[in-house]
């Protein structure tokens, strides 16, 4: 994002899933949203836990010096789990949330551009949070 | 030897051996055979956060399982023993732990490696150590979860 010659710091998000998850909440958060730039799908399917943190790492290797990555992971058992945090313990630019949900995503969405990266996960997790209810009928 | 199930799968401790393995196993205990996850305190701390709180969960360097194992010292206890690699589970055959059978749960697509099942994709180097465990007497027994048929896939190496 450059504001009349500043350039400030893009904040991307890597979705981190088993199986198609990752690239169907993006591909349906586009349908929501419009299309959107850094955001990226990653699959755990056929990956070892290495070479699943390598796909990664290629990721956050083309963007730019001064950008930072949200990596939003279904949860934070098994490769995708193991693969995140190897990446995360390697770079200062990155930060990670479990337990992706489409709020959560769109969240991300809507408040990159408003957010500080530090408070940005934060934030996340509980907008993810705060849309997981036992729906009570009798109470809408 | 106290090994109901030795397992190849290079994601180790996941979703497929806690809901899938644990619970048909039945093990009190999985030991996780890896020299790295051994010397890594962050591993061990991720993997052990994967395991129900009620089974203990060793962290042993290859040498120190095959010692553990050869000595016969969890004589009382039924061990799911997780390995990283085709190649550990030679080292661990070789310290002297007579396996009958290995469960090959999962070996994903590295460089250089081809495809024997859609869960187990092997090196030229993969598939001489398969070879010589199977020399050994080993069965290699591919299955990625219980509720999937299992195919002994000896023949696919040799």
């Amino acid at each position: 994002m450059t504001f009349v010659g500043i350039s400030i710091k893009m904040i991307s998000a890597i979705v981190v899933t088993h199986g198609r998850l990752a690239q169907e909440f993006i591909a349906t958060a586009q349908k929501i949203y419009g299309n959107v730039k850094g955001v990226y799908a990653v699959s755990n399917d056929d990956h070892t836990p290495q070479t699943l943190a390598s796909e990664i790492d290629t990721i956050i290797e083309h963007g730019g010096h001064d950008d930072a990555f949200i990596i939003m992971v279904d949860f934070l058992g098994g490769s995708c789990g193991h693969a995140t945090l190897s990446v995360e313990r390697r770079r200062r630019n990155v930060r990670i949330v479990s337990g992706v949900n489409l709020p959560m995503l769109l969240a991300f969405l809507n408040k990159r551009a408003d957010v500080s990266f530090e408070r940005l996960p934060a934030e996340l997790a509980s907008r993810g949070r705060d849309s997981i209810h036992a729906v009570d009928t009798d109470q809408i | 030897m106290p090994v109901k199930l030795a397992r190849i799968d290079d994601r180790l401790i996941h979703g497929q051996v806690v809901l899938g393995w644990v619970p048909v196993v039945k093990p009190n205990r999985i030991v996780v055979a890896c020299d790295r996850v051994a010397a890594s305190e962050w591993e061990r701390k991720f993997y052990a956060s994967c395991v129900p709180p009620e089974i203990p969960t060793s962290f042993f360097s290859i040498e120190e399982t095959a010692r553990h194992l050869v000595a016969d010292d969890y004589r009382s206890e039924q061990l799911l023993v997780l390995l990283e690699s085709a190649e550990d589970a030679w080292k661990l055959v070789n310290a002297g732990v007579a396996l009958k059978e290995l469960n090959v749960g999962g070996l994903h697509y590295r460089e250089g490696a081809i495809e024997l099942l859609p869960f187990v994709f092997v090196t030229p180097e993969d598939r001489a150590i398969l070879r010589e465990l199977v020399k050994k007497g080993v069965t290699l027994s591919a299955q990625d979860v219980p509720s999937n048929p299992a195919r002994v896939i000896n023949s696919l190496v040799v």
